[in-house]
């Protein structure tokens, strides 16, 4: 049985997997190509993230905001980004320091402390964003049915 | 099955590491989705759809970061099946049986019957059939490991490995009668040579 089935069963010769071989790699390198930000952030083994952290949803706010105020804000004008973006109030300057004691964001060592998101929190934001997190999503939501609503027709009597 | 690629347990450089898990698996992914398919060109998409998807990210990482060769392997069996079932290949692989690309035996005559019909036995089979008779007698795994490898109970593979074989001695049974009945009837045509054409 077992030498029968082995001589039966069909196999590709050693050029025929070369060549597809090639050509499939080929194909799969403009893939990688296209998707190469992804990429830069994936880990093919361990946890699938490459110095990627994951963010809890309150340390994605933050950052969010810290990205949008580009370097300029402190942690009042986080916590006001973030009221008017998410409608919601974060105690900030704990999860602020936290996030600055992981290297996540880093605070101007000059003047008031104001905020800018260090190359790892640029990648647990980009991790955030392809696992789908919404910084805006809160008010997007009633703002949209607002829109909604102004786009329908009236209701005829 | 080649050796299984022992899994970096560091984050590193994705398309470094993409390209090892290639370069040592490609092989063995494309011959078990050609030995389901029979088909150059579903093996190639067959493999080109199981490293395409680990581009994006895999849902059960810890899977595969735990055995990625074997992982691999699965998921070009599952590839060639759902091919299989997508493109009802069934039928075409029955048709294709004289094209597979086998290594002409050196045996002799009746040896190279006994191979043509288990192949024709082996493409009358079901795919999940065929894919156990192969992983036991042709990659040499064990029940305990194909139980493993499937996530199955080790007596439901046993019981499918023994009716796979079941209707695969079946199939050969019928093969057999087909090329006695063909065998009998090109004597009869040696014998009384070929039967006059009915007038219309």
């Amino acid at each position: 049985m077992k030498e029968l089935i082995a001589k039966a069963s069909p196999k590709l010769p050693k050029h025929d997997v070369e060549e597809i071989g090639d050509r499939v790699w080929l194909r799969l390198n403009a893939e990688m190509e296209q998707r190469k930000d992804e990429l830069a952030l994936r880990s093919l083994y361990g946890d699938g993230w490459n110095n990627a952290p994951a963010l809890e949803e309150g340390d994605f706010q933050i950052l969010s905001a810290v990205h949008l105020l580009a370097g300029k804000g402190t942690a009042l004008d986080i916590l006001d980004m973030v009221e008017r973006c998410t409608g919601q109030t974060l105690l900030v300057a704990p999860r602020v320091e936290r996030l600055e004691k992981e290297g996540l964001l880093a605070a101007s060592r000059t003047g008031d402390r104001r905020y800018e998101v260090t190359e790892r929190g640029q990648r647990a934001l980009g991790r955030a964003k392809l696992e789908g997190k919404q910084f805006a999503r809160v008010v997007e939501g009633p703002a949209r049915e607002e829109r909604v609503k102004e786009a329908l027709p009236e209701k005829a009597d | 099955m080649s050796t299984p690629t022992e899994p970096n347990k560091t984050n590193g450089m994705f398309q470094s590491d993409f390209e090892t898990l290639y370069l040592d698996n490609r092989e063995m992914v494309l011959q078990a989705a050609f030995r389901l398919l029979g088909n150059r060109e579903d093996a190639e998409d067959a493999l080109q759809t199981v490293f395409t998807r680990l581009l994006e990210r895999p849902k059960d990482q810890q899977n595969f970061c735990k055995n990625p060769s074997g992982y691999l392997y699965r998921s070009a069996i599952n590839e060639a099946l759902h091919i299989i079932s997508f493109r009802d290949r069934q039928k075409l692989t029955d048709m294709d049986v004289d094209s597979l690309e086998i290594p002409a035996p050196e045996a002799d005559s009746e040896t190279e019957a006994d191979i043509l019909r288990v192949r024709m036995a082996m493409a009358k089979l079901k795919p999940k059939d065929r894919e156990i008779l192969h992983l036991h007698y042709y990659e040499n795994y064990t029940c305990r490991e194909i139980a493993r490898m499937q996530r199955k109970s080790l007596s439901a593979v046993l019981v499918k490995l023994l009716r796979a074989r079941t209707e695969l001695k079946k199939w050969i049974l019928i093969q057999e009668k087909q090329d006695e009945a063909k065998k009998a009837q090109h004597e009869r045509i040696d014998r009384e040579g070929l039967p006059e054409a009915s007038e219309a």
